[in-house]
């Protein structure tokens, strides 16, 4: 997988004008740049297109302050001489070192690494399910994918990151005009097979109400029920199969308002 | 190469009645040092920024931030525009979305900062732009053109361009390969390039 992307770099074209690449992905790709012209050409449209994408979105108006604090600085912000010489775009991007490069593709292959782990997890989790169809896996993945994308594409979408005080990172993202967030988790402690994360909405008055389980290495999941304005969400260990109630301490709360 | 305008047809039209001096020009006089150029640029253009910003960013004194730091770059490297690469809104845009992701990836600490202490950032209401026709109607070609990508396609483009997250995050959220995301990310792009008719 890693070694394709080499051998192909117009398969990053797509990813490039979305900058979704790392700095030295992005870098590498640059300068692949220099040496094709097809390549060039692609890129060129398709960042035609990206911008379309960014030109789709709701303008907004900024207050008068941003422009006269601008203009005040103008003053002072010298502008960059004119000479560009022919290579200083690509001169300061050099392909990673063999060094830089060993480290990018383990840096890479650790995403697949959580991506099987998580699917280990849930193979066990699930142990009473096992009626289910991959089919039906799929299905149900597909939905949550898409709810996971519809969140974060909402206009009113927000993220906020916390650490848990067990070990690890969640991202709460939300849209409370779609009522429905998502806790995207790094690096969770594995808990004994008789434990499970679960997840709470907690209102404003300090009531919680469930909001799923979280199978222990999985990288995110889309929380069950109706978020609320000013819900906080907290993710407490409890026994196997989930509470009714938190009945331990929250490993991480985060406030969504 | 891109108007701010996205459909061909309405472009005459359009910088005839609402953009008398275009923005390629605008920023070939700001490459001079002019400031009125400057302004006049911002007026324009702005709006627009700012809104990318936002959607990406969600916070506004961050989103306001970052649109001051695009500006002030655009000022500072007007000199090395090169109008034969690319519209002006074109450069702008794209510079304006690659400094919004760079701040998605970098403010995660400030995030976390601000809701321990309890800030309660509520989103400040912005003087709502008065979208003109050809904004809306320009805004929902793109929105029937991405209705046309499959579902792999629509989404890691959304997670990617409006989200801000990098591939290997797409790859995560939607359980497939990085390989795979980003083969989606360009065929996706591909596909809406050709859907909305762009051609250099």
């Amino acid at each position: 997988m890693i070694d394709k992307k080499r051998v192909d770099p117009a398969n990053n074209s797509g990813a490039y004008v979305l900058n979704a690449l790392d700095q030295d992905e992005h870098a590498e790709f640059e300068s692949q740049l220099d040496e094709s012209e097809q390549l060039r050409n692609e890129v060129t449209e398709l960042t035609d297109t990206a911008v379309l994408l960014g030109l789709a979105v709701t303008p907004a108006q900024p207050p008068a302050a941003l422009k006269e604090s601008l203009m005040a600085k103008l003053g002072t912000t010298p502008q960059l001489a004119r000479e560009v010489p022919a290579s200083a775009s690509s001169s300061t991007l050099k392909p990673p070192s063999s060094l830089e490069r060993r480290v990018l593709v383990r840096w890479f292959q650790k995403p697949t690494l959580v991506a099987a782990a998580a699917v280990a997890a849930i193979l066990i989790v699930s142990g009473g399910a096992i009626g289910i169809t991959g089919a039906t896996e799929r299905i149900q993945h597909e939905q949550q994918a898409d709810a996971l994308a519809a969140i974060n594409s909402a206009p009113d979408s927000r993220r906020v990151e916390a650490s848990v005080s067990t070990g690890g990172k969640a991202t709460l993202v939300w849209s409370l005009a779609l009522g429905k967030s998502a806790l995207i988790v790094k690096g969770l402690s594995a808990l004994p097979s008789d434990k499970t994360y679960e997840a709470w909405y907690i209102d404003t008055q300090g009531e919680p109400r469930r909001a799923g389980l979280l199978s222990g290495s999985s990288t995110w999941h889309v929380l069950d029920g109706r978020m609320a304005k000013g819900d906080t969400i907290g993710v407490t260990i409890e026994p196997s199969g989930g509470s009714n109630s938190p009945t331990t301490k929250p490993i991480v709360a985060i406030a969504s308002a | 190469m891109l108007e701010l305008v996205a459909s061909g047809i309405e472009n005459d039209r359009e910088s005839d009645e609402v953009l008398p001096v275009s923005q390629n020009d605008l920023l070939a006089r700001v490459a001079e040092g002019d400031k009125e150029a400057f302004g006049q640029l911002y007026d324009e253009i702005a709006p627009r920024v700012l809104g990318l910003i936002r959607r990406l960013l969600r916070d506004s004194a961050q989103s306001e931030e970052v649109a001051q730091e695009v500006f002030l770059e655009i000022w500072q490297t007007a000199t090395r525009y090169d109008a034969n690469k690319g519209g002006a809104s074109t450069w702008i845009l794209t510079m304006a979305h690659r400094r919004a992701v760079d701040r998605v990836r970098s403010s995660q600490s400030t995030r976390v900062r601000d809701t321990r202490i309890g800030i309660r950032d509520f989103p400040t209401e912005y003087d709502s732009v008065a979208e003109s026709v050809e904004v809306r109607l320009e805004s929902e070609r793109v929105q029937q053109a991405l209705l046309r990508l499959t579902e792999l396609q629509r989404q890691a483009i959304s997670l990617a361009y409006y989200g801000g997250y990098s591939n290997s995050e797409v790859a995560e959220m939607l359980k497939v390969p990085i390989g795979t995301v980003k083969t989606r990310l360009r065929d996706g792009m591909i596909r809406l390039r050709d859907e909305l008719g762009v051609a250099s």
